[in-house]
């Protein structure tokens, strides 16, 4: 395929076939945010530094801005938009926001990605493991432990272990 | 390290060959430069530059891409060094083969002496199999620190023995464990040893038409002591100095087949053969150790660059070499027990 | 009068902004739908730091595939005015081109600008454009700039010094000629970036029919730069329309106009097409500075060690260009006003300067001045506790503005109202149980190869301030300092707030929200803050110098209470019930004790608007709408403790935070959650100003740290879990007695950090006093050479 030409793909994205023709150059991450609109996902640096590109390719944490949507014909691609649940946000999502684990919201699409891809690997992840798991979405607002602690808010959540502590809302 | 952890600044500390994995390839330089010059060396706008590409599902496909477009091509792996090149366009190639299809190099498979790795198995992969905890732990150890799991999920064996960023793990690890990596092109097969491979920065052995295939561990088994111990401006992040150790020791105690090979100090993974030499045939006491730190820290000629001056490499590859035999000590005495 | 109660204010309510941002629905610049026809910007930027240019070639750009129109310096100043800031008196102004014509100033000022159908294509249209340059020696550093015939960065100035200010108590001379004892130091910081997760950029538009231009970006101050890109473009304020969408951070850094949004104005003009550009992260990396700084500071004091004077001479280097009318002024003025802190000074005196020199322009970032004022304060307080055989945390105690001394003005004349100082300390010492840390653990070599030490930090924050104090600063009054809120309650008995201040991740939309629910009786469901449109905003000062919820709440509580009023003269009408014994709660106006005396806010709407039977009252206006404005007669001090245990690695030099304390005090807390994110995430980027973060330079002026790989922000691993506990003195000064909180974090983590390592390396007689502070220079203290 010349750098002229398109190549035909076709994925599953949140659950829902796409085809699409899509340039060789073109990044997932770009593919994602302007041909699909999945906006979510959101370019923090182009260079697979920061994290905040990442979504899940076929079950696997990946910066999709070091990918090229050509590459992920016959994959499953999820992204934050596939995360909340029809009756509501996940229960990541829920931790997040009682945790106030987001300030401006930037890092956020990438570290719920990494974070929901960390608690089906670790399911009951200390605050060291998830720091280190983590460690390579950055974050300029919450300085981080928020996020540890919607994270492991969230996995007591998931395993049925305690309800949240109620806050008012 | 692949790019996850990568310090592009190194590339122009270090831009002495311009960036390319052959050693005759080079970059074109128009006679007047409007790109901002960044990282010291001329660094276009973002977003990659056009290229051809090609998905070929076999290795003799890509040997024939290989012989048709070679020093125009760039071949694709795992991409975590690649592609950010690419996007900061400090890497243009005209033609991108994209290995992600190739079956024949996806495989793990246990040799007469040690494991063999497929190029394009993904680094977590290899990180987490049972084979290479049981057989090369050295190999999972290194790669742990091998950038965030966002970056291990894509990043290959293959991908980041051959880019060899000086402060690469598994390089390291190659190194130091007499790695064999084997590159087939057109015309044959021909096997490397690791110190024959790695040349420089970001520069092998592999020419313009040549694909590296596999790579070749030596099993380890349980009487050898392991361990990989990297520093780094952060936590997480690239390494600015690093080690890979394997020990073992003879019944007596004695150190016998000591190998110590350090990454991001010099150009590319360098072995302490000094320190080799001197700990061989004795044993481990803290008097040898502290001695043997000062060895390993004369050893080497380090770099210096904006992250760190050659001293502090130094001492910290020193530090890293009495850590190392510090942990081999007491892993001994734990053995014995 | 019956009080509102506080139902919202106070309480950790969660953020109404939050659910679109966790969704991915949220909308930030580059997730704008692009109307059709957009082009595409893509910039072609000086690799010298310095250098003439001799000629541009775009002839090879303009035959590109899709590019549609390739403009350099001359072009856009023919439709633009350059930017004009004073220097020295007596001195001419400072111009700085849109673009660059006849001289580059610095690595990365634009030369050229490519417009395209999309933003591959102006990528590859840029690399055509051939420049051809005569390289011209450069000045780099602050000492540079000041030596005597070192070359001029604008040689139509004398020197390099663009901005200076002296300010000098009487008699502080004196005090310093008299003093026993007198300590001094250089203090010195390398540039940093501020690094926002999200770079800046902008979706302009201009109408040629109707002349008027719709500039959606990044903008921290959206008034600001409406009337700059007004004043550069030459049109009517009226004219322009700034909007920023949701912005991911700044932390002061998008405060600025930049060039690119002038050229994309210009640009979208001239072709009457909607023109995007968003910056990337090199470019961010390689522009956005801060805090290049050399501070002398003098501290004397007497022989119980009280202070006596103190006096700072400064040199702030702020790059090529002052990037807008007060850059020249905000960082060296900070090193000027906020040398006091928290202490009891009487004398004090000031000389600060700004140099230009070939780096980029400078911007404020976080806590500005104040970092460093704090770190120079706290490390003289402690090494003349050292001379003097006292105690450092009694030193502190000496000088620490109590109870007794307020109201007290300092010297730079601003009042601190109500404070904590001493139960700030004394809270911070007792949880970090800092004696037995000190006097058993600190400075000694633990059996794990690691040096332990224990530091505080006591800090006061200026912040929220008005028109009269960033005036006696010397800040430019088309900056004003006032806030305005607009609140209507519509027809259906909802209520929407547009404020004067925009939101980069502060939460307004949920803090401001809580005061008008508490004070108009309303859900929070049912109270909605715009914010962030010129179109729609009042004018104001803007979210900047922790000032969003003294000046911004002040507006909006204003606004809210002028609301309620009529609120309740209507329902007083409507129930024939006297307007001081109704109450505002739950979505009605009743009388307490009385249940037939009740009314919906929503019945009093409809008679507002004069919908349905009712009359509206005589005398009564139509509708529910007031706009407020508060000028907050004079800044507010926050004040805070800062506690650090920490490890020093004695092989590799590493840092390990093992325990971090704040106790903190911002008056009354609006939203606790908020307050404790701020304070978090400021600490955060003061770990990062010291630890981890600088911007590096070659001999050329080259920025070599251009990737997230090469400058390195704190991770999840570098920033431990910070403790945070609270006193709340209410300010005095604003009705909500609020104070500031966005900077505090910051100001106080880089004393405190530097002082736990002293304390690590003290036997080293470790006096780091240049930041950053790498692993090398640990080792380097803990091998004898400082």
């Amino acid at each position: 395929m010349n750098s002229n030409e398109t190549m035909r793909i076709a994925l599953t994205v949140n659950g829902q076939r796409v085809t699409a023709e899509v340039p060789a150059r073109y990044l997932l991450a770009d593919f994602v945010r302007h041909q699909l609109r999945l906006t979510g996902t959101h370019v923090g640096c182009a260079h697979g530094a920061c994290g905040a590109c990442t979504v899940l390719l076929d079950g696997r944490p990946v910066r999709s801005c070091t990918i090229f949507a050509v590459q992920v014909d016959g994959s499953e691609l999820q992204t934050v938009e596939g995360l909340c649940r029809e009756d509501g946000m996940s229960p990541l999502q829920e931790q997040f926001r009682t945790n106030h684990a987001l300030q401006c919201g930037y890092c956020t699409p990438g570290m719920l990605i990494s974070a929901t891809a960390l608690l089906s690997e670790i399911p009951d992840p200390s605050e060291e493991q998830i720091r280190r798991y983590m460690a390579g979405n950055l974050c300029r607002c919450t300085g981080y432990q928020p996020i540890v602690l919607a994270i492991r808010a969230a996995a007591d959540m998931i395993n049925g272990r305690s309800e949240a502590r109620e806050r008012s809302s | 390290m692949v790019i996850g952890g990568k310090a592009v600044c190194s590339f122009s500390s270090f831009w002495s060959e311009l960036y390319c994995e052959t050693t005759d390839r080079s970059v074109e330089e128009p006679a007047t430069s409007t790109r901002m010059t960044l990282g010291g060396k001329s660094c276009e706008p973002m977003k990659p530059a056009p290229f051809s590409y090609f998905s070929p599902r076999s290795i003799g496909e890509v040997l024939e891409l290989l012989a048709q477009y070679g020093p125009d091509a760039r071949v694709l792996a795992g991409g975590q060094s690649l592609v950010p090149l690419i996007n900061l366009r400090m890497a243009r190639p005209d033609v991108l083969i994209d290995l992600s299809h190739c079956d024949d190099l996806k495989k793990i498979e246990h040799t007469g002496s040690g494991i063999r790795y497929g190029a394009m198995i993904r680094q977590y992969d290899a990180q987490l199999a049972k084979v290479t905890r049981e057989h090369c732990p050295l190999v999972s150890m290194a790669l742990a620190h091998a950038g965030p799991v966002a970056v291990r999920n894509r990043a290959t064996v293959g991908g980041t023995l051959a880019h060899a960023d000086r402060s690469a793990e598994l390089p390291g690890v190659a190194v130091a464990m007499n790695a064999t990596l084997v590159i087939e092109s057109h015309s044959g097969t021909r096997e490397v040893r690791a110190d024959q491979f790695f040349r420089g920065d970001m520069t092998t052995c592999i020419e313009a038409h040549e694909l590296l295939r596999s790579v070749t561990f030596p099993a380890t088994d349980h009487s050898c002591f392991c361990h990989f111990l990297e520093v780094g401006l952060r936590q997480e992040g690239v390494a600015i100095a690093g080690i890979a150790a394997l020990i073992r020791f003879d019944d007596g105690g004695t150190v016998k087949d000591p190998r110590f090979a350090v990454v991001g100090v010099e150009a590319a993974p360098v072995r302490l053969k000094a320190l080799e030499s001197e700990l061989v045939g004795r044993a481990l006491t803290p008097a040898i150790i502290a001695g043997a730190r000062n060895l390993g820290g004369q050893e080497l000629d380090p770099a210096a660059d904006a992250h760190a001056s050659a001293s502090y490499r130094r001492r910290l590859t020193a530090s890293l070499v009495e850590e190392a035999l510090e942990r081999a000590l007491q892993w001994r005495r734990h053995e014995l027990q | 009068m019956a009080e509102p109660r506080s139902i919202y204010v106070g309480a950790p309510v969660f953020r109404r902004e939050d659910s679109r941002l966790l969704l991915g629905r949220a909308t930030f610049i580059d997730d704008v739908p692009e109307p059709f026809g957009t082009v595409f910007l893509a910039f072609a930027r000086s690799p010298h730091a310095h250098a003439r240019i001799k000629s541009i070639d775009t002839s090879a750009a303009m035959a590109a595939r899709g590019v549609i129109a390739v403009l350099t310096g001359a072009d856009i100043a023919a439709g633009t005015k350059p930017i004009v800031s004073p220097t020295l008196k007596g001195e001419p102004q400072l111009v700085r081109q849109n673009m660059a014509i006849e001289e580059v100033r610095h690595v990365g000022e634009t030369v050229a600008v490519v417009v395209a159908e999309n933003a591959y294509l102006a990528e590859d249209a840029i690399e055509l454009v051939e420049v051809e340059y005569e390289q011209l020696p450069c000045v780099l550093s602050i000492a540079d700039a000041l030596a005597p015939g070192s070359a001029r960065v604008h040689e139509y100035l004398a020197g390099n010094r663009v901005f200076n200010l002296k300010y000098e108590v009487p008699g502080t001379a004196e005090v310093f000629s008299r003093a026993q004892h007198v300590m001094s130091d250089r203090f010195s910081s390398e540039r940093l970036s501020g690094v926002a997760m999200e770079t800046r950029g902008f979706l302009t538009s201009f109408d040629r029919g109707t002349n008027k231009l719709r500039h959606m970006s990044t903008a921290q101050l959206p008034h600001k730069m409406r009337w700059e890109l007004a004043d550069a473009l030459q049109l009517p304020e009226m004219s322009v329309q700034v909007i920023a969408p949701h912005v991911g951070g700044s932390f002061g850094m998008k405060t600025v106009t930049f060039p690119e949004d002038v050229v994309g104005a210009v640009i979208s003009r001239k072709l009457g097409r909607p023109v995007k550009w968003i910056q990337d992260r090199q470019e961010d990396l390689a522009l956005m500075h801060a805090r290049e700084y050399r501070f002398d500071v003098e501290m004397a004091f007497d022989a119980d060690g009280h202070i006596l004077a103190v006096r700072n001479t400064a040199v702030v280097n702020i790059g090529a260009y002052p990037l807008w009318i007060a850059t020249a002024g905000i960082e060296a003025g900070g090193a000027g006003h906020h040398m006091m802190g928290p202490y009891r000074i009487k004398h004090y005196a000031y000389d600060v300067s700004s140099v230009v020199t070939h780096k980029a322009p400078v911007a404020s970032y976080r806590g500005v001045a104040s970092p460093m004022c704090a770190l120079s304060t706290e490390t003289l307080l402690e090494r003349m506790a050292a001379r003097l055989g006292i105690d450092s945390v009694e030193v502190r105690r000496r000088n620490l503005l109590r109870p007794a001394d307020l109201p007290f003005v300092n010297a730079v004349g601003i009042p601190h109202d109500t404070a904590s100082h001493l139960e700030c300390l004394d809270k911070a010492l007792a949880l970090t149980d800092y004696e037995q840390f000190k006097r058993t653990r600190s400075g000694k070599l633990g059996a794990d190869g690691k040096y332990r030490g224990i530091g505080i930090a006591c800090i006061a924050d200026h912040n929220g301030q008005g028109t009269s104090i960033a005036r006696s600063r010397g800040q430019s009054s088309r900056w004003p300092g006032y806030d305005g809120a607009f609140i209507r309650i519509e027809p259906d008995g909802k209520a929407v707030c547009h404020v004067s201040l925009a939101s980069q991740g502060q939460g307004h939309q949920t803090v401001f929200a809580q005061i008008i629910a508490d004070e108009l009786g309303l859900p929070i469901e049912d109270v909605t803050i715009e914010h962030s449109d010129t179109a729609m905003m009042p004018f104001g000062t803007g979210t900047a110098a922790a000032r969003a919820a003294v000046a911004g709440g002040g507006a909006v509580l204003k606004a809210s209470q002028r609301i309620a009023a009529k609120l309740r003269r209507i329902a007083s009408y409507l129930m024939e019930a006297s307007p001081d014994d109704i109450v505002l709660a739950n979505g009605k106006a009743a009388v307490p004790g009385a249940p037939e005396l009740s009314v919906d806010i929503r019945q009093i709407a409809a008679t507002a608007y004069v919908i349905g039977p009712q009359n509206l009252p005589q005398g009564e206006t139509i509708g529910l709408e007031a706009t407020e404005f508060y000028d907050p007669p004079t800044s507010s001090y926050s004040n805070a403790t800062h506690a650090v245990q920490l490890a020093v690695d004695s092989k590799t030099g590493q840092v390990t935070i093992e325990k971090y304390v704040v106790v903190h005090d911002c008056g009354k807390r609006l939203n606790p959650l908020i307050v404790d994110g701020q304070i978090i995430g400021g600490v955060a980027q003061g770990i990062g100003s010291v630890l981890t973060e600088a911007m590096r330079f070659n001999e050329e002026g080259q920025p070599l740290t251009t990737t997230l790989l090469d400058y390195t922000v704190p991770t999840f691993l570098d920033v431990p879990r910070i403790e945070v506990h609270h006193i709340e003195s209410v300010s005095t000064i604003n009705p909500g007695g609020m104070k500031g909180v966005g900077e505090a974090g910051t100001i106080g983590a880089v004393p405190a950090v530097v002082m736990a390592l002293n304390a690590a390396m003290v036997q080293f007689s470790s006096a780091l006093t240049a930041l950053p502070v790498w692993p090398g220079t640990l080792m380097d203290v803990m091998h004898g050479k400082q």
